[in-house]
Formats: structure tokens, C-alpha cells, sequence
């Protein structure tokens, strides 16, 4: 098989069917190997340099109540960044719904003798709705969703957005600067936009599905996926070793803010959730106690659900902090 | 006749009689006629990291693991090539809003079939298959053909849009359903399976060849971290009748339900890690994401 080779250099590239940006591994210049999607809209967020996500990391044990105490016998192994790909666009909804609601309607009785009490008995209402509504959607352009950092890098990329810059535009001298690896995309433009229709209409009827007991009818035509670009971001992993094992923290790589982590389980988290069951009884307890009747489930669920939560934390092994 | 490459965009020159095309400079293999690409065979390179010492290292941040099973004697350690068909599909109902579009792997050999349920197989990094893998582990021929694994994965998608209809207030009938079903092609997925010894018992784990997670692993509670939690639990147990019984002064049954309940359910977990000695655990989240775009 024939290699690809370098725009700049003429050096061999490695091309997969998935590649999209093929880096030159001699000179570092970002080779576009663009059959499936329009250079275009190919857009890049600039990461930061390795010493910024350092500090981060040093802040961020300073910060951590867990950390803090185990500052002495943490040590940064590794330290590595790249470039994450996601696809963003937006979609306009039109549609129509109706839906089934149970609801529990009380009114006031007064009886023969004059007294008063509250009667309550539960309904069904139906409503109809029309959707009328954008969204904007971002998902990541690789399959393998559940990767450390990779989703939660969208919650904060949707509160702190980046500047963004096309790639066409980067320079060669601000190419030196941030070379990190680009991870290769594994979705194309067209397999994108037909998720982002499909999902855009899940996403609609999953909210009517919450608020709704039933459903009666629905129909919602998606529109074609406008402004559909491929953003790649920055995402930097920071290795700790604390005792025998190697522990990470996610960060962004264009503001340095830690996005997810996994800690070592100390005592006092152990304590923490032990004290997240008792919680879990008084709020089951006294809420239950307190209204004595029916509707007590409410709390009882919620106890028991806090309850179960923290006990299957208690002696989990590591923990996520997103 | 001259053609273009779908994935590259390279043109190169083939001759008029061939229908099915390999590009010389990325190694797709498309239809000329349809730009399609069919049937491509890929392996991941497995990555260069001890798998019994990442197995042995997750294990130790285990609750009750020995301290010293890091130094357990690793007593086999073997690389299998698992084949595992891909397909991409999209199917929808035709006149309702139900329609999925996924990409289902299936793993082609029995044995992995288990292990590799839902897996979330990453697609990045995979390579042209090479010839010379098989002799670096053991290579499996698929035993399940693509047709049997393309009915497999078209059920989960049909699965997935009867619920989508039945949720849109539809009903689902087969004669309205349009499948539109892409074989992306086998790929060989390296899986280590190591066996160690510790205390003189085996136990053995699945580690991720391509990538290093631990897909599944089996270890040993020491009866100390056991007894450790039996009480932990049992006090929570108990914290939920001791509440169950005050609540029940000023709340009756249901007071007591209150207290009880969220005791119990908070003390099952951990009274179910202190009745089993050998325990089970691994790093990959199954859960299959219905929605990858969200707002």
C-alpha cells in the first residue's frame, strides 16, 4: 500500500479511513485529507501549553478537600493533550403533540354538619401542543462516548464557549505552537446530520415522555442540520500517582478548567456518604411520618433513593468527580 | 477508466471490466458504481502496556482487595483477535417519527459473546488487516457469518423503534418499516485474558487490548475488609429500624416504612459486597446512549 505523503515535507503520512487531519509526524504540518467533509467547516479551539495545565492541576489540588490532604504524596506522572473532534449544528423542529397527564385535583367539601374537608381524587387531562423550536445540538465525532472527559468537555464548552478559529486560518508558526495530536474523527458530515435529525426528534419526545404519562400522538418533522461545522477541542489529561495507583483529571484545554476526575476514596468520603444513608432515613422518615398517607411514598422513594446512592458508594474503590 | 476515492478523494486509474475497487493510498474498498464501501477487514493494534499489570493495579483500588495483589503471580496471559462484525444502519417507520441510526458491533465468536455485550468498541485507530497479527496471538476465524450478525443488529434496531413508536403514540407494523442497513466490515478486537495466582487460588480477568481499560475481573475480598463491611452494613440496617421505631411514634406504619425502608435499601449494597468473597468488577460503562446529540 501507497503512503500518503506531506504537503510540506513529503514525508509519509499514516492514513486511515477515518482520518480527516493527518499530522505530519517529521514537520508537524497539519495535512487535510478532507474526502469526506469541507475543510471549511473544520474549526479549532487553541489549547493552552503544557505548563498552564500544570498550574491548573497544582491549583486545583489546593482547591480539592480530598487533594489538599494528600498533596504530599501526590505526583504528576503524565501530562498529555489532544485534540478532541465534535460536530455541532443546529436543527429547527416543527411539529405537533398531545399527551396524557394524570393530575390530582382537591377541592374543598363541606358537609351537612358544616364541616369542612379536602377531597382529592386524580384526573386524566389532555393536552395539545404544538413544537415550534431550534435546538443546538453538539455531539462528539468519535463512537467511543463513554471516554474519560470527552462528554463533559460539551457541558463546559456550552457555558465558557471558546473562540473558535477556522483551521485554514491557523498559521504555521501557531501550528508549532499548540502541536497536539487531533484524534481522528469516526463520524462523517452526512452520518452526522442524519443522527443530529433522529436525535433532535428523541430529544423532543424524551421531554414530553417525562412530563406526560402517555402519549397520544406524535409527529415532529426535523429540518436539514443548518451551520454544521467540526469543532475540535482541546482536552488535556492530567496522570497522578497517589500510594499504588495512577489517578486523572480531565481538563479544558483553551481555559484549563478541570472537567472530570477520578480521586482516591478517602475516609472521609467514605464517612461523607455513610452520612448521605442517614440522610437518606431522615428525609424517608420524617417526610413519611409527616404526612402519613398516600403520598408518603414520595419522600420514602426519595429517601430510599439517596440511601441506595450513597451505599453503593461507600466502598466503591475510586471516584468520579465531574 | 479513472476513479475517485470516496474517503480520499485520490483518483487512480483501474480497469473497465472490475465493479468493486481497493484505493491504493488510504485502502478503502468501495463499489465503483455507488461510492459504497463494502467489506473492509481491520484489526486494532493492541497497545504496548503490560495488560496483567494494569489488571493487577485497577484490582488493587478495589475496597477489600489484598494490599499486596499487585505482586499476585500472573500465571497466563493471552491475546485473542476477536472478530467482531460492524454495521451502520438506519431504519425508520414509514408515516411516524421512529427512527434510529446506529452502529452495532457484533462479536462473531462465541466465547467473547458474553464478555463483549454492548460493548462500546472505539472505531479510532483501527488498521488495514495485517497478516501478521495472527501469529501474535490467537487469531479467531468469525464463527457467527455477517448475515447472522446483521439480523442480530438489525433487532436492536427494530427494538429501538418499536419503543420510539409506541412512545409517539404509534403503533409499529413490519410492512412499514425501511431498513437501510451498511456492512462497515471485520475487525479483529485484541482482548487479553490473564489468569493470576494469590493465595493459592486462581482468578483470572478480561483487559481491553486496544485501549488497556479492565473489561472484567474476578478477586478475592480479604475477610477483614468482609467482616468490615457485614457490620458497616448491619449498622445501617439497624439505624434504619432505630429510625423506623421513633418515626413511628408520630407517623405510625408509615413513619416506620420511612425510617426502614432507605435503611435497607442503603444497607443491601454494601451487605451484598460483604457476602460474596470473590467479587466482580471492570471499568466499562454498557449503557447504551440513545441520544449522542443532545442540546
Amino acid at each position: 500500500m501507497q503512503a500518503f505523503k506531506c504537503e510540506r515535507c513529503d514525508a509519509p503520512l499514516e492514513v486511515s479511513p477515518e482520518t480527516i487531519i493527518a499530522i505530519c509526524p517529521y514537520c508537524g504540518y497539519p495535512n487535510h485529507i478532507s474526502g469526506n467533509i469541507d475543510t471549511e467547516h473544520i474549526y479549532i479551539a487553541p489549547s493552552l501549553k503544557k505548563d498552564k495545565i500544570h498550574q491548573a492541576f497544582l491549583k486545583r489540588v489546593e482547591r480539592d478537600m480530598d487533594l489538599r490532604r494528600l498533596k504530599d504524596d501526590i505526583q504528576v506522572v503524565e501530562i498529555e493533550g489532544h485534540y478532541v473532534p465534535y460536530w455541532r449544528g443546529r436543527v429547527y423542529l416543527t411539529g405537533e403533540v398531545k399527551y396524557m397527564k394524570r393530575e390530582t385535583e382537591c377541592h374543598t367539601v363541606t358537609d351537612s354538619e358544616g364541616n369542612t374537608r379536602e377531597e382529592c381524587h386524580t384526573v386524566e387531562r389532555h393536552y395539545h401542543e404544538f413544537i415550534d423550536r431550534t435546538l443546538y445540538l453538539m455531539g462528539s465525532a468519535r463512537r467511543q462516548v463513554t471516554d474519560f472527559g470527552i462528554n463533559d468537555i460539551i457541558k463546559h464548552y456550552k457555558k465558557n464557549s471558546p473562540k473558535l478559529k477556522p483551521l485554514k486560518e491557523l498559521d504555521e508558526e501557531e501550528w508549532q505552537k499548540i502541536k497536539l495530536e487531533i484524534l481522528n474523527t469516526e463520524m462523517d458530515e452526512k452520518q452526522a446530520k442524519m443522527l443530529m435529525k433522529e436525535d433532535a426528534v428523541d430529544v423532543v419526545r424524551e421531554e414530553y415522555k417525562a412530563k406526560s404519562d402517555e402519549i397520544e400522538y406524535f409527529r415532529c418533522e426535523p429540518s436539514e442540520p443548518e451551520d454544521v461545522k467540526l469543532v475540535l477541542l482541546p482536552i488535556w489529561t492530567v496522570y497522578y500517582k497517589y500510594g499504588n495507583s495512577i489517578f486523572k483529571v480531565a481538563f479544558s484545554g483553551w481555559d484549563g478548567k478541570d472537567v472530570a476526575a477520578t480521586e482516591p476514596m478517602t475516609a472521609l468520603r467514605r464517612a461523607m456518604y455513610m452520612g448521605g444513608i442517614i440522610v437518606g432515613i431522615l428525609i424517608g422518615g420524617i417526610g413519611a411520618a409527616a404526612i402519613s398517607s398516600g403520598a408518603a411514598i414520595i419522600p420514602l422513594i426519595a429517601g430510599a433513593g439517596i440511601a441506595y446512592y450513597s451505599g453503593s458508594k461507600v466502598l466503591a474503590g475510586t471516584r468520579i468527580e465531574r | 477508466m479513472e476513479v475517485q476515492c470516496p474517503t480520499c478523494s485520490a483518483k487512480f486509474v483501474v480497469p473497465e471490466t472490475i465493479t468493486v475497487a481497493t484505493c491504493p493510498y488510504c485502502g478503502t474498498t468501495f463499489e465503483l458504481e455507488s461510492k459504497e464501501k463494502v467489506g473492509d477487514h481491520f484489526f486494532f493494534p493492541p497497545i504496548g502496556k503490560d495488560a496483567a499489570g494494569l489488571l493487577l493495579k485497577f484490582i488493587s483500588r478495589e475496597y477489600g482487595a489484598p494490599a499486596d495483589i499487585v505482586d499476585a503471580r500472573v500465571k497466563e496471559k493471552v491475546l485473542h483477535y476477536v472478530p467482531v462484525h460492524f454495521f451502520y444502519i438506519h431504519g425508520n417507520l414509514q408515516g411516524s417519527t421512529a427512527e434510529e441510526v446506529m452502529l452495532i458491533g457484533v462479536p462473531a465468536v462465541g466465547k467473547f459473546k458474553e464478555l463483549l455485550r454492548d460493548y462500546p468498541f472505539p472505531v479510532r485507530g483501527k488498521r488495514f488487516f495485517d497478516e501478521n497479527i495472527v501469529k501474535k496471538g490467537k487469531y479467531y476465524e468469525p464463527e457467527i457469518s455477517k448475515d447472522e450478525a446483521e439480523k442480530e443488529a438489525v433487532s436492536k434496531v427494530v427494538a429501538a423503534i418499536r419503543e420510539e413508536a409506541r412512545d409517539s403514540g404509534d403503533w409499529f407494523s413490519e410492512d412499514r418499516l425501511v431498513l437501510d442497513v451498511h456492512y462497515q466490515g471485520l475487525v479483529h478486537y485484541p482482548v487479553w485474558e490473564v489468569h493470576y495466582e494469590y493465595g493459592g487460588e486462581e482468578f483470572y480477568g478480561f483487559v481491553d487490548g486496544a485501549d488497556g481499560r479492565v473489561i472484567e475481573a474476578k478477586y478475592p475480598m480479604t475477610s477483614e475488609a468482609r467482616k468490615k463491611a457485614g457490620v458497616l452494613g448491619g449498622g445501617v440496617l439497624g439505624a434504619g429500624i432505630i429510625a423506623g421505631i421513633v418515626f413511628a411514634a408520630t407517623g405510625g406504619l408509615w413513619g416506620f416504612l420511612g425510617g426502614f425502608i432507605p435503611g435497607l435499601v442503603g444497607a443491601a449494597p454494601i451487605l451484598f459486597k460483604s457476602a460474596h468473597r470473590i467479587q466482580t468488577t471492570g471499568q466499562i460503562r454498557r449503557v447504551y446512549e440513545h441520544i449522542h446529540f443532545k442540546p
